[in-house]
C-alpha cells in the first residue's frame, strides 16, 4: 500500500498549509484583509500590482489557490489508489473543508465591500452592524484552516512507512497516554479558538505585561486603566471582556503545557519508536510556543513574532493529532475495547 | 408695491437673523514639549515612494504647529443644537495623492455626498471602519476614479484607511448639523452662525482623546475659547 511519492507528496501538502496558515496570518497582523475589494479577482485581475498590503492579501489568495490545488491532487490520487477507505475519506474532507475555507475568505472580503451582501447578512442575523458577522467569518475561517492542516497532517502521516511499521508493531503504550493526548488535542483547539477571538477582537496587546498582568498575578478586573476620554472609547465592559479573553488565552496555554508535556513525558519514557519522537518534537514546539506568545506581548505585536506565534500553534496542534492517533494506535486492542465501553458509558 | 415691501421686509429679516447669530472661535493649544514628528517610509509601495523622491513623509496624527497649538482637531457641537438642518449640495472631496488623505481630517453632514478621488496614478482601496454607520471599501485601482459615498447616522469619527497603504488614514465627523470646525496649522478653529443658545463643545483628537466645554451665547455674540491638550504620557 505504501507509496513513497504520494507520502512525498503528502509531506508537501502538509508543509505548504502550514505555510499558508502563517501567510494567513500575515494578512491579519498587517490588516491588510481589505487591500484587495473585490472576490474571487483581484482588482479585476489574476496578477494585480503587488505593493503594500496587496502583496500580503493577493499573496494570501496565490498561496491558498496552491494549497487547493495540491489538495484536490491529493484526493484524487488517493481516491484512484488502493489506500483504505478511511484515508479516501480524509482526502474528500481535506478537498470540502479547503473549498469551503476559500469560500469564508471571499465572504469575509465582500461582507464590507459589497453593500448588497452586507445587507443581506445583517437581515439574516437581524444585527445592526455587520461587524459581529465579519468578525465571526474571519474567526470561523482562521480555525477552520487548523482543521484543513490537521487533514494534511494525517493524511501525511498514514501514508509514511513509519505507520505501517506502527501498525505492524505488537506494542502497548497504554490507554493513559492516549487519554491525555486526546484531553490535549481538545484543550488544544479551544485554545486556538481563544486565540482566534483574542486576534479578531484586538486584544493582543490589552494586557501589556507578561507574565504578570498589569503587575498582578490575575488582572484587576474592578480596577483596569481605562479611558473614558479616548479617541475611540470602548466600554468598560468591552475592555474587561478584552483583558478576560487575553488572560484566558495565557492561563489555558498552561492548561495544555501541561496534560501535553505530562503525556509526552510518559510516551517518551515508553521508547517506542515515531511516538516518541513526536512527543519530543511537541515538547520542543510548546516551549517555543509559550517563548513566542510571551514575545508577542512585549514586542508589542511585533508582525514577525505574530506569524511566528501563529504558525508554531497551528504546527503543534496538528501534532497533538497525530500523537493523539499514534497512542490510541498504541493501545493493545484489548485495551482499547474496553476503555471505549468505558467511554460510552460515562459519556452517557 | 405690497409685494416689494414684503420681499424688502422678508431679507431684511434674514439678514437680521443672520446678524443675530454667534460664533464660537478660539485655538487649540498643546501643552508640553511637542513629540518628534513620526517620519513615514513609503517603501513598501515604490510607485508611492518616488513621488516624494524617496524622502519620508512626516505623519499627520499629532501635529503641534509654530505657535504650539495642534492641527487637525475637529471641534464641534455636540449638544444642544435645535432644528433640522439640510445638507448642502456640493459634495466634501477626500482626495487621495501622493499616497495621502487630503484632508487628513474633515467634517461631513448626514446626507451629504462624499466624494473620494484618486489623483494617483496606482491603486488605492478606500475602506472606512464606522461603527454605526455601514462600512464600506471601494477600489481604485485607476488615476482620476472618483466615488461617492453618503453617511445616514451621525457619528464620531469615522476612520478611513487605504489596506494597501497602511500609512494613510483620515477621519470624518459626520453631524446633522453644519456647527463644526477643524484646526488649522495655526490651531484655529470658527464655528459660525450659531442661533443663540447653551452649548457643550467637543474638541476631538485621534491620539489625544476628546475634552468638552460648555458656552452659552447671546445673539450676534463672538466668543472665544480654548482648549488645551496634553502630551500622553
Ligand atoms: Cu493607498
Amino acid at each position: 500500500m505504501y507509496s513513497k511519492n504520494l507520502h512525498r507528496f503528502a509531506i508537501l501538502t502538509a508543509i505548504f498549509a502550514v505555510f499558508l496558515i502563517g501567510v494567513g496570518a500575515s494578512v491579519t497582523s498587517t490588516g491588510s484583509g481589505d487591500a484587495v475589494p473585490d472576490w474571487p479577482l483581484s482588482y479585476g485581475t489574476l496578477f494585480p500590482r503587488m505593493a503594500g498590503g496587496v502583496l500580503y492579501e493577493h499573496g494570501h489568495r496565490l498561496v491558498a489557490g496552491t494549497v487547493a490545488i495540491l489538495i484536490t491532487i491529493l484526493m484524487i490520487w488517493l481516491l484512484r489508489s488502493k489506500q483504505p477507505k478511511y484515508m479516501k475519506v480524509f482526502g474528500v474532507v481535506a478537498f470540502v473543508a479547503v473549498i469551503l475555507q476559500a469560500t469564508l475568505g471571499g465572504l469575509r472580503v465582500l461582507v464590507v465591500s459589497n453593500p448588497n451582501l452586507q445587507d443581506t447578512v445583517t437581515g439574516l442575523f437581524s444585527v445592526g452592524h455587520v461587524e459581529p458577522v465579519r468578525m465571526a467569518i474571519a474567526i470561523t475561517h482562521a480555525t477552520l484552516a487548523e482543521i484543513v492542516l490537521c487533514m494534511t497532517f494525517l493524511i501525511a502521516l498514514f501514508t509514511s512507512k513509519a505507520w505501517e511499521k506502527f501498525k505492524l508493531n505488537e506494542i502497548n503504550t497504554g490507554v493513559k497516554i492516549a487519554k491525555l493526548y486526546t484531553l490535549t488535542f481538545v484543550f488544544a483547539f479551544i485554545q486556538i479558538l481563544i486565540g482566534a477571538l483574542v486576534r479578531h477582537t484586538q486584544s493582543g496587546n490589552i494586557i501589556p505585561d507578561f507574565p504578570l498582568s498589569f503587575g498582578r498575578l490575575i488582572p484587576p478586573f474592578g480596577n483596569l486603566p481605562y479611558e473614558p476620554n479616548a479617541p475611540f472609547p470602548i466600554s468598560y465592559a468591552e475592555l474587561q471582556f478584552k483583558v478576560a479573553i487575553h488572560f484566558a488565552h495565557r492561563v489555558w496555554a498552561f492548561v495544555v503545557a501541561g496534560f501535553g508535556i505530562y503525556a509526552s513525558v510518559l510516551a517518551i519514557k515508553k521508547r517506542v519508536e515515531l511516538l516518541s519522537q513526536f512527543a519530543k518534537v511537541w515538547i520542543v514546539l510548546i516551549i517555543l510556543q509559550i517563548l513566542l506568545g510571551a514575545l508577542v506581548v512585549w514586542t508589542k505585536l511585533s508582525v514577525p513574532i505574530t506569524i511566528l506565534h501563529v504558525a508554531t500553534g497551528a504546527t503543534l496542534f496538528g501534532t497533538t493529532l497525530v500523537l493523539a492517533v499514534l497512542s490510541w494506535k498504541g493501545v493493545a486492542v484489548s485495551e482499547r475495547v474496553e476503555s471505549e465501553l468505558v467511554l460510552t458509558k460515562s459519556g452517557g | 408695491m405690497k409685494k416689494l415691501i414684503s420681499i424688502v421686509l422678508l431679507f431684511s429679516f434674514i439678514s437680521f437673523a443672520f446678524a443675530q447669530n454667534a460664533t464660537v472661535k478660539g485655538v487649540v493649544k498643546f501643552s508640553g514639549e511637542a513629540p518628534k514628528p513620526r517620519l513615514i517610509s513609503m517603501k513598501a509601495d515604490r510607485q508611492c515612494d518616488a513621488i516624494h523622491g524617496g524622502k519620508q513623509v512626516q505623519a499627520e496624527d499629532v501635529v503641534v504647529n509654530q505657535n504650539g497649538t495642534l492641527k487637525w482637531v475637529f471641534v464641534y457641537v455636540k449638544e444642544g443644537v435645535k432644528g433640522k438642518y439640510n445638507p448642502p449640495s456640493e459634495p466634501v472631496v477626500l482626495d487621495q495623492q501622493g499616497c495621502w488623505y487630503h484632508p487628513h481630517v474633515f467634517g461631513i453632514m448626514v446626507g451629504q455626498k462624499l466624494e473620494v478621488r484618486n489623483s494617483d496614478p496606482l491603486l488605492h482601496n478606500i475602506h472606512a471602519t464606522p461603527k454605526k454607520n455601514k462600512p464600506f471599501n471601494i477600489g481604485q485601482p485607476v488615476k482620476g476614479m472618483k466615488s461617492y459615498h453618503t453617511f445616514d447616522t451621525p457619528e464620531i469619527m469615522v476612520p478611513f484607511k487605504c489596506d494597501v497603504h497602511p500609512w494613510m488614514s483620515a477621519y470624518a465627523g459626520v453631524l446633522d448639523h453644519p456647527f463644526y470646525s477643524v484646526t488649522n496649522d495655526k490651531g484655529e478653529f470658527e464655528i459660525k452662525n450659531l442661533p443663540p443658545g447653551t452649548y457643550t463643545i467637543e474638541a476631538w483628537h485621534e491620539r489625544l482623546g476628546t475634552q468638552t466645554q460648555t458656552v452659552t451665547v447671546k445673539a450676534g455674540e463672538v466668543k472665544t475659547i480654548e482648549f488645551t491638550f496634553e502630551r500622553k504620557k
